[in-house]
């Protein structure tokens, strides 16, 4: 009698298409740690997502719970409606790719894609060919017979790829995959996960604390703190419209500004731009501008000074100092600033987009923001995100 | 750059001295003893040298073939039973309960605090009660072996585990399908073989070479009666006891080339790749 038989799906669904993960009211503590607090998030068939937020946010624990290597306290998972709370790990059919290299050592790198199918009794000419398909499918076709040690760090994780794939999971999940490898490997495999995604379907959760990796892959960016989902939206949604001082503080650069908020629109910079949802709506507030929202014209009688100029290829970072000791981040094409150099006198104002606005009196919550204080801002600030 | 050749040739010769100076001394120390029992062994009358004491080794004494056995027997059965109960639990421990690795480490490493008369006296009187249950097979020498080996097991196995990300392997194969004991099987022991050899002939060189506990519970193990033959034929007892030795020297080479010749064979099959993250 024939043993062979296709990658079936375990938990639940008989159908290769794509579901949905809804995760409810999650909670999850570990000792007086709580690790998610209430976290829900709806994801939608075929969607790629990334949970992106600062180290011990939660992420991984929430992609964790999904994938069945930890139990929640409290809320529920739900994958194509079912709830799969009682689903050990091994029958949720979910491929998961991991931060750390998570290949058998002991096996080949055909036999560690094939693994998957061979514990799903997969008859061993159907697994060695679509081994060999996935291995092709992450451009390894020639090291398939290679035994882990023989494979540099990317390889290790295309085939850590390759594996989770040829199980045609049901959700595929990569916790931060890219993190241990260099950042030319990491572009690469980066674009290579976003075309098998496009070329396969399969709904995916990625997680990661590097806000490019999440803005180039995702089609929504979860942005979670303290176990708490802070916004959920598409990168330029995030980025252009943050909802709460976090996400516009974690996300990209931003200058805190003084201002004054009054009927949905804030004054700063002696411009008045509106204000996003999510804003304290009126009296003296700090406002949170991107760099590129700020504009810069030379003037003698204007209201800063320039202190640096640092050219990043196609953009420029200023940094220019206010009369009233602030120091700003203005980001402009280089185009642009070429007439601008240190110490020209220039007047800043605030182009007319949205923007966020906090009660007045708060501190930068975690990233490195631009600020008031006297000491100017670290060089080694992330590079601003373009505005797409 | 010459100009400092001499003295670097000099530092050069230096140390392939003190090598070859280490080499003889510990070689020395080590094979020594063991020409010294070849030497007794084959010593006949005035200078001449024979091979009686060897050729008389099956003949001497009738009961030694029966305690060779019983060592052997004993051993395969140590081994069998520090293989099915310590390795899975060490695994069960990392992967399920890291926090009882403490108390697993301190209760194997006990026995090498026990002096072997102490675990003697200790486990008399709970033989003496279990001997209606378990019989006077000396077979049931191997729990008290069993607990012997523990330390050695234990550190042989503990090595492996650490010389692998047994947590992440193990979620990866349960991610994909594998249950509990396929994840042990088909993942963890494979990647902690070496581990399980030398803990295997730790274990077995244990129990052969084991002497004091066999005597006072008076059971005829093999050292026993090498013993028993040294009070009645010096000769033939330092005959058997040195293929003892060389028997245990060859199983331990057959068991390291075994786990050896895997890795060279990976190693061999393809060249590994270059430095590159590519």
């Amino acid at each position: 009698m024939s043993t062979e038989k296709d990658a079936a799906p375990r938990a639940g669904g008989s159908d290769r298409s794509a579901v949905g993960v809804q995760l409810i009211d999650l909670c999850r503590s570990f000792g007086p740690t709580l690790a998610l607090n209430n976290l829900t998030i709806d994801i939608t068939p075929g969607e790629f997502v990334a949970f992106l937020g600062p180290s011990g946010c939660g992420k991984t624990t929430a992609l964790r719970i999904v994938a069945g290597l930890d139990d929640a306290n409290s809320g529920q998972v739900l994958v194509g409606g079912k709830d799969i709370q009682n689903v050990p790990a091994s029958k949720r059919d979910m491929g998961m790719v991991f931060q750390a290299y998570s290949l058998f050592p002991n096996l080949t790198a055909r036999d560690n894609v094939a693994f998957g199918l061979r514990m799903r009794s997969v008859h061993r000419a159907s697994r060695r060919q679509k081994a060999d398909e996935m291995l092709r499918l992450v451009g390894l076709g020639a090291h398939a017979a290679r035994y882990p040690n023989q494979l540099s760090g990317g390889q290790q994780q295309r085939v850590a790829l390759a594996r989770a794939l040829a199980i045609q999971p049901r959700v595929l999940l990569l916790d931060e995959p890219l993190s241990a490898l260099d950042a030319k490997v990491r572009g690469e495999l980066r674009d290579e996960i976003r075309r098998i995604h496009q070329e396969v379907g399969t709904t995916t959760i990625f997680v990661t604390h590097d806000q490019e990796e999440a803005f180039t892959l995702a089609d929504r960016v979860a942005v979670i703190n303290e176990g708490r989902l802070q916004q959920i939206g598409p990168p330029t949604e995030i980025y252009e419209r943050p909802r709460t001082e976090f996400v516009a503080e974690f996300i990209g650069l931003t200058n805190r500004l003084q201002g004054t908020a009054h009927d949905g629109s804030v004054s700063v910079l002696d411009t008045t731009v509106p204000l996003l949802e999510g804003s304290v709506p009126s009296g003296e507030v700090i406002v949170l501008v991107r760099p590129e929202a700020l504009r810069l014209a030379p003037g003698a009688d204007g209201n800063g000074r320039v202190v640096s100029v640092s050219f990043r290829g196609s953009i420029c970072i200023l940094r220019v100092r206010l009369i009233t000791d602030q120091l700003v981040v203005v980001q402009m094409p280089s185009a642009e600033s070429t007439q601008f150099s240190p110490g020209t006198a220039v007047n800043v104002t605030v182009r007319s987009v949205p923007v966020l606005a906090v009660a007045a009196g708060r501190g930068p919550s975690e990233r490195p923001s631009v600020d008031g204080s006297e000491s100017a801002p670290s060089p080694d600030v992330p590079e601003p995100v373009p505005t797409a | 750059m010459r100009k400092y050749a001499p003295s670097g040739g000099r530092r050069t010769w230096g140390r392939i001295l003190f090598r070859w100076v280490v080499l003889i001394c510990v070689g020395g120390y080590l094979l020594l003893p063991l020409l010294s029992m070849a030497e007794f062994s084959t010593r006949g009358a005035g200078w001449s040298r024979n091979f009686d004491a060897w050729k008389h080794i099956w003949t001497t004494d009738p009961l030694l073939p029966g305690a060779i056995e019983l060592s052997l027997e004993l051993a395969a059965l140590t081994v069998v039973g520090m293989l099915f109960l310590l390795a899975p639990t060490m695994v069960w421990v990392q992967l399920r309960a890291p926090k009882m690795r403490r108390i697993v480490e301190f209760i194997s490493l006990l026995p090498l605090t026990i002096p072997a008369i102490v675990i003697v006296v200790g486990l008399a009187p709970v033989y003496r009660h279990l001997s209606p249950l378990i019989g006077q097979s000396p077979l049931v020498l191997a729990f008290i072996y069993l607990v012997l080996v523990l330390p050695y097991a234990f550190r042989s196995i503990d090595a492996s585990l650490r010389s692998i990300d047994v947590e992440t392997l193990a979620e990866a194969a349960r991610g994909l399908g594998a249950s509990w004991p396929q994840v042990f099987f088909r993942i963890v022991v494979p990647n902690i073989r070496q581990g399980l050899l030398s803990a295997a002939v730790l274990s077995i060189a244990l129990v052969l070479g084991e002497f004091t506990i066999s005597s006072l519970l008076a059971y005829d193990t093999l050292q026993v009666e090498v013993n028993q033959l040294g009070l009645t034929n010096a000769a033939v007892s330092v005959a058997v006891a040195l293929a003892a030795l060389v028997f245990g020297f060859v199983l331990l080479f057959i068991v390291s080339s075994v786990g050896g010749g895997r890795r060279r064979r990976k190693q061999v099959a393809l060249p590994a790749e270059g430095g590159s993250n590519q």
